[in-house]
């Protein structure tokens, strides 16, 4: 209970913080609009017809949105000495992590599901075959990718900022680690959002479920275990 | 002479041996397994081992991060850092090789083949987590941070390659190095020559391993002299 207690007091900071500056998600939801901007003129989006490539362009645009962000989540604690105060704190270090890491992914969820829309109506030719039955496992695998994003961006996005090349380690890092991650989320999407995948696509889609279940359960768990370590006294 | 240094000159020596061994098997015992590749296919005998090896050389990171994180003992960052250091040098040797023969197979420099492709990803990643290193001043800081990264990317690894594998069942297998020849007992040579090349990597490795952790154990006892004496 006392943990949950502290749980819920430390995200609530977040998003007061978050409600009051507007900060994180402002930067990112233009960041995302640009990029779908850009994704315009790299490939001609007037011309070519970038459904069978939706899965993968949305999420090109989503971790680099998501590596932004996370990046200031970080910068506030850090400058303003609030880090080290949570850390002195006598609460468990991974209540400190799964407080840090909800509060990134409903930043992050927020930014994407106001993206979607707009990127299906930019790039997915009409008709956008929305049916009910492809939302759900959509919005799923849209879930299940955050987790991983959200879970290993606040892992790494941690240790970045106390180094001396602070936010440029969270991308190089970052990115090798979500692979696994980003490999199946863009299989999810990009079926379900009418491309093609190789092979059986009911198939790909629930491995690629699998995949990401299994890789936030094992990371969520490895991460929450050694972050004490890590951060040290 | 310490113990250490029996192991150094012993795994040396097996190195030399054995590689020797696989040479001579790889260029003059074993047959040419499959014509249409030809000759190219011999660098199958190094290449398998190679890969294994680098494979354990970033278990041996792994095993030693978790050493680290659990004693807090500096001795184990050493050799979570030489283990990452071999990795990436049989990773790179390991790519190398694999471009040669990707040219020589199919025509071109680089498929996404989900082996390679995710043999990239783990050559990457390892450069990050020097990149990492060399971004922490404090001892303890940085060992700390990388060893969360030697734990992490090994989970990475282990995803990447089985999920490569899952999600690319329509690729296209051109050829397959398969076990039958081993088995069927025909190709005794292969087998051997295989096994050596693979001892001889084992072993070459873990000389290496011995080699550059004995390094580091010198140079941070020259530092302490140095400090001591005030230089």
């Amino acid at each position: 209970m006392l943990a949950l207690r502290q749980l819920w007091v430390i995200l609530k900071k977040d998003i007061l913080l978050e409600l009051r500056t507007k900060e994180m998600i402002v930067s990112m939801l233009l960041f995302v609009m640009l990029t779908m901007v850009v994704f315009n003129y790299a490939f001609n989006a007037e011309k070519n017809d970038l459904t069978s490539f939706g899965g993968g362009l949305l999420w090109l645009a989503f971790i680099f949105t998501a590596f932004l962000g996370l990046n200031r989540s970080f910068v506030h604690e850090k400058d303003e000495g609030c880090f080290d105060g949570l850390l002195l704190s006598p609460v468990d270090r991974s209540i400190i992590f799964i407080a840090k890491m909800l509060g990134n992914l409903i930043f992050i969820s927020v930014v994407e599901f106001a993206a979607v829309p707009f990127f299906t109506i930019f790039f997915i030719r009409y008709p956008y075959y929305i049916y009910w039955s492809r939302l759900a496992p959509f919005v799923l695998g849209l879930i299940l990718g955050n987790i991983g994003i959200a879970g290993v961006g606040t892992f790494v996005a941690t240790l970045a900022i106390n180094t001396k090349r602070r936010d440029l380690l969270l991308p190089i890092i970052g990115l090798p680690l979500l692979m696994p991650v980003l490999a199946p989320s863009v299989i999810i999407s990009g079926a379900m959002m009418g491309g093609n995948v190789a092979g059986n696509t009911a198939e790909m889609v629930s491995a690629s479920m699998k995949i990401l279940v299994a890789y936030d359960i094992v990371f969520f768990a490895a991460m929450a275990l050694i972050y004490d370590a890590v951060l040290g006294e | 002479m310490t113990l250490r240094m029996r192991f150094l000159y012993a795994f040396t020596g097996l190195a030399a041996l054995l590689t020797t061994a696989g040479l001579i098997g790889t260029f003059y015992k074993t047959p040419l397994e499959v014509k249409e590749i030809g000759f190219t296919q011999k660098i199958f005998y190094f290449h398998v081992p190679m890969a294994i090896t680098s494979g354990v050389a970033f278990a041996v990171t792994l095993l030693a991060s978790i050493a680290y994180l659990v004693t807090k003992d500096l001795k184990w960052d050493v050799w979570a850092r030489v283990g990452a250091e071999l990795g990436l040098v049989f990773g790179a040797a390991l790519l190398t090789m694999g471009i040669l023969w990707t040219r020589s197979t199919w025509g071109v420099w680089w498929t996404w083949d989900p082996r390679l492709t995710s043999y990239l990803v783990v050559v990457l990643l390892y450069g990050a987590y020097f990149v990492l290193r060399s971004s922490v001043d404090n001892a303890g800081e940085k060992a700390r941070y990388a060893a969360s990264i030697g734990i992490l990317g090994y989970i990475t690894v282990i995803f990447t390659m089985v999920s490569t594998r899952i999600l690319r069942t329509a690729h296209p297998v051109l050829f397959k190095l398969g076990k039958s020849g081993f088995e069927s007992g025909i190709e005794h040579q292969m087998l051997i020559t295989f096994l050596s090349a693979m001892f001889a990597m084992f072993a070459l490795c873990a000389a290496l391993l011995v080699a550059k952790v004995t390094i580091e154990n010198l140079s941070e006892e020259i530092e302490d002299l140095k400090d001591r004496i005030g230089g």
